[in-house]
């Protein structure tokens, strides 16, 4: 029950909060743009939503920009933001003296964060559909997609994307968790995915935790060897930052 | 009984600089416990390591009887503070910054609207904390650390910011919450005036260790030892020799005889003597040292 109670009073601190604001925002920005290029190609609507591949292609198209880029720096701005929420407000004393464990303050935010990429994630894909459907309510004669949603396609690509996030989300939280100015977290963040787009014709380009969502997205034009299993690789590495992070978040000598 | 108990308590930030120094403090159960000291002088940081705040290094801490190491979460249960500067989240409203202590402690709702009516902040609707003045913003952290009820109160420097209304109701609002719910409030302040008002007892720290600490009445002995009397006569080495045969140390400054005494018996006894013995009175007074200044004697030497 005290993890429950302070994942409540966790999330209520987002309220209104740069990186709540950031999530809705990122999460329509993509397909909106989408929605806005396949209007002012009106010709070709018609074709594209009598298509059989019509959500395949419309997925793709958004997750090329979103995964390459927005996606890892979204996380990186996100995380910080909502970790440095306790610095910015002077406010890791009173959590602190709150009647709660070391162990369930991390983790409850830890758990906020995840939980506002899986609402990220779930808004992207009504983003999604709404690319491919408002056309049709606007304009007479465009037809609602005529395929049926692939639920099951487009469930294991947003799995996928999810599970390569992870490492992100796991060291910005560590790294946010031990800096106080704000600019620590970003800038490491934005230096080793920066290092990682450098990397990307590397063979062994998979050692950077910051690179996943780009190589999967990448998946047939990617220069690593092929038996490496990526999302494996990610869920390591997620577990190395998290364990890392939790015994330098209880061991820190001053809270506040 | 002590609602809090430090023995020995030591604290280094570095090897070099010993900011606690045997640290034993009692504070009674149901007292309003002011905690003096100069800015640096340790008072802080010994209030952050009751909370566990810090790692403790030497030294015992106690509250309601029970080890800070071993029962932190039990303790803090029972237990409101506010450390300096307001900690709440500026991007919400006080209600807001109250709901999120609320699910946590898992009092009643409407125990929010109680603690906001109390500081006189219920009419704040939709205002952001951002938006507040300094003296809410404190008036909102103390909300918080009375949301939960707890009965023990511990409050650093809380009137840092307040104007001087401000500062008179904060203390109303102690000495009501110290005599209607029993609660012990340990209170820090660099001013002895601040806080001489309402408290029951005072503990004095200087430069990481304890100068004074018991009861306001001791305080007020100390007081009264501090005081000096002044003899103005007509025969000064005569008047000095009689002060120096009761057992005092006469000190003459410019042609005025002062002396420490403590009871008024024995400026009597003198006074009679000095006529017995043919001298003239012409004025005898007696200068006492108020708190204040006894505070700045205790911290000079």
């Amino acid at each position: 029950m005290n993890f429950i109670h302070c994942f409540q009073s966790e999330w209520l601190k987002k309220k209104r909060s740069a990186a709540s604001w950031l999530t809705i925002a990122g999460a329509f920005l993509i397909p909106l743009i989408l929605l806005v290029e396949r209007i002012t190609h009106f010709d070709s609507l018609y074709a594209e939503n009598t298509s059989p591949e019509l959500w395949e292609n419309i997925s793709w198209k958004c997750w090329q920009f979103m995964a390459i880029f927005l996606l890892p720096m979204g996380v990186i701005i996100a995380t910080s933001l909502i970790t440095q929420l306790e610095f910015k407000n002077n406010t890791w004393k009173q959590l602190h003296t709150t009647p709660q464990s070391f162990s369930v303050i991390f983790f409850a935010k830890l758990a906020v964060i995840l939980t506002m990429m899986l609402q990220f994630f779930v808004l992207f894909n009504i983003g999604i559909y709404l690319t491919a459907v408002v056309p049709s309510l606007i304009f007479r004669g465009i037809p609602y997609p005529k395929e049926a949603i692939p639920f099951v396609l487009l469930l294991k690509v947003n799995a996928k994307f999810f599970i390569d996030c992870l490492p992100i989300i796991a060291l910005q939280y560590i790294i946010s968790l031990q800096f106080k100015n704000f600019l620590v977290p970003i800038a490491f963040g934005l230096g080793l995915f920066v290092m990682s787009m450098i990397a990307i014709s590397w063979e062994y380009a998979y050692i950077i935790p910051y690179i996943y969502c780009t190589l999967n997205f990448m998946s047939k034009h990617r220069h690593i060897d092929p038996h490496v299993h990526i999302h494996l690789l990610a869920l390591a590495y997620t577990t190395v930052f998290i364990v890392t992070g939790y015994i330098l978040y209880v061991t820190k000598k001053e809270k506040g | 009984m002590n609602c809090i108990e430090t023995k020995n308590l030591t604290h280094r930030f570095s090897e070099n600089q010993t900011v606690l120094n045997n640290i034993s403090l009692q504070i009674p159960t149901g007292s309003i416990y002011g905690f003096l000291g100069p800015n640096g002088a340790g008072k802080t940081t010994t209030l952050r390591l009751m909370l566990g705040l810090l790692k403790k290094q030497e030294g015992t801490i106690s509250v309601f009887n029970k080890s800070v190491d071993k029962h932190r979460i039990e303790i803090l249960r029972n237990t409101g503070s506010l450390i300096e500067s307001p900690s709440l989240y500026t991007h919400l409203t006080a209600t807001e910054n109250l709901a999120i202590l609320q699910k946590i402690y898992q009092c009643p709702k409407s125990r929010i609207r109680e603690v906001l009516e109390m500081v006189d902040l219920s009419e704040t609707g939709n205002k952001k904390v951002r938006a507040f003045s300094l003296g809410m913003k404190q008036r909102l952290s103390i909300a918080v650390a009375l949301l939960h009820s707890p009965s023990l109160l511990i409050l650093d420097e809380p009137t840092n910011g307040l104007d001087p209304n401000g500062i008179i109701e904060m203390r109303a609002l102690i000495k009501k919450l110290n005599t209607d719910n029993k609660m012990t409030i340990l209170i820090s302040s660099h001013l002895l005036s601040e806080i001489e008002k309402i408290v029951t007892h005072i503990g004095i720290i200087h430069k990481g260790s304890v100068l004074f600490q018991g009861t306001l009445p001791e305080l007020h002995i100390k007081q009264t030892l501090g005081s000096v009397t002044r003899f103005d006569t007509n025969h000064i080495t005569r008047a000095m020799n009689i002060i120096s045969e009761n057992g005092l140390q006469p000190l003459l400054t410019d042609g005025i005889l002062t002396a420490a005494i403590a009871e008024k018996e024995v400026i009597s006894t003198l006074n009679r003597q000095f006529v017995e013995q043919g001298i003239d009175v012409y004025q005898i007074s007696t200068l006492q040292n108020d708190l204040e200044s006894i505070f700045m004697d205790l911290i000079k030497n």
